[in-house]
């Protein structure tokens, strides 16, 4: 029964804070303003000033992203890093993919050591950037004592060089980033692959389906969105990747290794150039933003196909 | 809806409030300070620890940001032994003042670019250790202490020139440098009688060593500050600069830009002659070659002297003074006076008021510059003390040959402009060492580079 007044009018109806869903995402808008929305608005505004660490004034320029993109190293750095990308992700996600699908196989066929073998690729993801840039330089150490060249010596092959060799030396370093995002693609796979009703599987048996059939037109299309969201991820993850490349090259020699994420860090902290360092980070914002919708347009276009 | 919309809007004031003024503000007892007595017994436990300094219900709270390594968050046990009974003696003479020690990044390029913003915000901590190469910047908002250094006794005007040229501006003492160190040749003297004094006879040395299966020179080629900060003597030692007096780049200059190319010409031939492997790339910094040099077949490496102590630490003293000597950094050419880079850490007063002023000099005094304070800290530290009395007459640096010799590079030590393009050309500087090094652009093409690259970011 509706509440009315002396006259007899419907009073207005009273609007309770618990219903509704506005107060309970209050909370969560708020650490979405404070922790998310503003640094990157302020990142962006900062990209068109020309703000530096060591004055209190600024004024409003282009001047950031003229630099940027009038300098040669840019493109240099801007190659770098989409090559660093390209085959990170795609070897990431290749790896993870088969480790997962090896570690699943062997759970169905009872074998042991598949919770070792999932703990052991765990390893490389709970080992911070900057300690996988040392480990590997160790590896790639190219003096007698170097693990590589010591193995590479036993069966022939002299004289190599790693991180020395601008040429070598990103292929070495997207090496170490697939060792190192290669676990985070294992465990998304896996936990795509167990989602796989059992059925589908035998039905494609009772088909007649070869292995490589079952894993191209069950599998795959089963855990397609579980690969793109990884796919995203390592690309979000390896696009921002810069601590890694700090301890392992520095980003050198010259420039070979420099990638985007590190040019901005080190012109906000080296150069104490916030402005710039900003513009860089934007850019790197653009990239970003760009991948992730290309993914969710692919996904919207398979879901509605 | 009414009530979601302040809702939002009270939500959205709170946080312009919160970042308005977030961390901001100083400690209460800055407004207050100046009445309060830093002599008057305070009540509470007396506290050490890493957090707090003194008696918990002391009035006066003196902020201090110390450099992590010279911290009591430092790994070196005599370290913290040392200060830990340096801050008790002092915070018992002044019961009324409680020191509380700010924790910072152990990178100092973090660490001071988060310091430059705090200073130029206003919301610096009393005292802070500044690296010595970004001081400069910071000088126009660090107190004058000159007073507090006359009333401890602390003869400011005996300090090495390049010291003094820069802590005093316009008669006023505006940091206390506590550390200092150069850039020497190490070689091993079982190997090499006379250790060569130019970039010519150092190749031929190297390449007399590489023929006996040895490495015949190391150095920091890396990217990091450490590569060029070591060579800039052979580059200063041909009378170039930088930068000009007004702060710009002065690398198109034609006497410097070929200073510079003959800088890396050298490190080219020292490459291409095998006198230097290639892997010099991968030292970003001094101690990265430590293992190789003490792995003994390094004939000759160019280092800060800190390397002393560690090698002393990795070799043992006795091993590391039979096999190593040090020698003055090669000048370019015969009849150059040698220069080399010099460094450290200082101690600078950000401190608003008076009271805070004074006792944050006092602190810094008694903890690493003071006669006493330097005596102890420089020796654990094997670093160098900063003024010629304390080189005279602590006792340790008249009996160890190597610091005895090292008083001489100071005096004709210079520093590394502290102008803000300074670490451009020193990014671009070391990028193009890396460059020449693995052979991707030859010196004239590689200072080019620097030029070009400098100019674009200005």
């Amino acid at each position: 029964m509706r509440n009315t007044d002396v006259s007899g009018k419907p009073l207005p109806r009273k609007v309770s804070c618990s219903h509704g869903p506005i107060p309970w995402l209050l909370p969560l808008l708020v650490v979405l303003v404070l922790a998310f929305i503003y640094p990157t608005i302020e990142v962006i505004r900062y990209s068109f000033t020309d703000a530096n660490l060591a004055k209190k004034t600024y004024t409003y320029t282009l001047k950031s992203y003229r630099t940027i993109f009038s300098n040669p190293s840019t493109y240099i750095i801007l190659r770098n890093t989409f090559s660093f990308v390209f085959f990170s992700v795609v070897f990431q996600t290749l790896l993870g993919f088969l480790i997962a699908l090896a570690v699943d196989k062997g759970e169905q066929m009872h074998l042991h050591g598949t919770v070792l073998v999932r703990v052991v690729t765990l390893l490389s993801w709970a080992i911070p950037g900057s300690i996988i840039g040392v480990v590997w330089t160790f590896l790639y150490n190219e003096t007698g004592s170097g693990i590589l060249v010591a193995l590479l010596a036993k069966v022939g092959i002299t004289k190599v060089t790693f991180l020395t060799n601008p040429k070598h030396a990103l292929a070495c370093a997207i090496v170490a980033n697939i060792w190192r995002g290669t676990a985070q693609s294992m465990i998304l796979t896996y936990a795509g692959l167990k989602t796989i009703p059992s059925d589908q599987i035998e039905a494609g048996n009772i088909d007649g389906a070869n292995s490589w059939q079952r894993l191209i037109h069950i599998i795959v299309p089963a855990i397609m969105t579980v690969i793109g969201t990884n796919i995203i991820l390592n690309t979000i993850n390896t696009f921002n990747t810069f601590d890694m490349i700090v301890s392992l090259t520095g980003g050198g020699p010259g420039r070979a290794t420099e990638v985007l994420a590190l040019t901005s860090y080190n012109t906000i902290f080296s150069s104490r150039m916030l402005g710039r360092g900003s513009a860089y980070a934007v850019i790197l914002l653009f990239i970003n933003s760009l991948m992730a919708i290309g993914y969710f347009a692919v996904l919207k276009h398979r879901e509605k196909s | 809806m009414k009530k979601y919309v302040m809702a939002t809007v009270l939500a959205m004031v709170t946080a312009g409030f919160l970042f308005a003024n977030g961390g901001s503000e100083k400690p209460a007892a800055s407004a207050k300070s100046s009445t309060l007595d830093p002599y008057k017994q305070a009540g509470g436990n007396f506290v050490l620890t890493t957090d707090m300094i003194g008696y918990e219900n002391a009035e006066i709270e003196l902020t201090w940001q110390p450099n992590p390594s010279q911290s009591l968050t430092s790994t070196m046990q005599g370290r913290v032994d040392d200060l830990k009974a340096k801050l008790e003696k002092w915070t018992k003479a002044h019961p009324n003042v409680k020191i509380v020690p700010l924790g910072t990044t152990s990178n100092i390029n973090d660490n001071m670019a988060k310091l430059q913003i705090s200073v130029v915000e206003g919301n610096a901590p009393d005292l802070v250790a500044v690296d010595s190469f970004v001081m400069p910047q910071f000088l126009e908002y660090a107190q004058d202490i000159s007073d507090v250094a006359k009333e401890q006794g602390f003869d400011y005007n005996d300090y090495f020139p390049y010291i003094k040229e820069q802590v005093i501006q316009d008669g006023q003492l505006k940091a206390l440098w506590y550390t200092t160190d150069v850039r020497a040749l190490f070689y091993r003297k079982d190997w090499i009688q006379t250790p060569p004094t130019t970039a010519d006879e150092l190749i031929a040395e190297g390449k007399k060593q590489a023929a006996q299966g040895r490495t015949g020179f190391i150095f920091v080629g890396g990217r990091g500050e450490g590569s060029v900060n070591n060579l800039w003597g052979m580059f200063w030692c041909q009378g170039a600069q930088l930068v000009d007096k007004d702060g710009n780049m002065a690398l198109e200059d034609p006497k410097n830009k070929q200073a510079l190319t003959n800088l890396f010409a050298f490190v080219k031939k020292a490459v291409d002659e095998g006198v230097s492997p290639t892997t010099v790339i991968n030292y970003p910094r001094d101690s990265a070659m430590f293992g190789d040099a003490a792995a003994g077949n390094v004939a000759m490496f160019l280092a800060n002297t800190s390397a002393i102590g560690h090698l002393r630490e990795i070799m043992g003293e006795d091993e590391f003074n039979a096999k190593w000597g040090m020698a003055p950094t090669p000048v370019m050419h015969a009849g150059e006076t040698s220069t080399c880079s010099a460094g450290g850490w200082t101690n600078l007063v950000f401190a608003k008021d008076d009271l805070h002023r004074r006792l944050a000099a006092d602190l810094a005094i008694n903890l690493y510059s003071s006669d006493e304070a330097a005596y102890s800290w420089n020796k654990l530290e094997s670093a160098l003390p900063c003024t010629n009395k304390q080189f005279d007459s602590f006792d340790y640096l008249q009996t160890d040959p190597y610091f005895v010799t090292e008083k001489g590079y100071l005096q004709t030590a210079s520093t590394r402009p502290a102008v803000a393009i300074y670490s451009t050309i020193s990014t671009e500087c070391q990028v193009a060492l890396g460059s020449v090094i693995s052979g991707s652009l030859t010196p004239v093409q590689a200072v080019d580079q620097v030029i070009a690259n400098v100019k674009n970011s200005l």
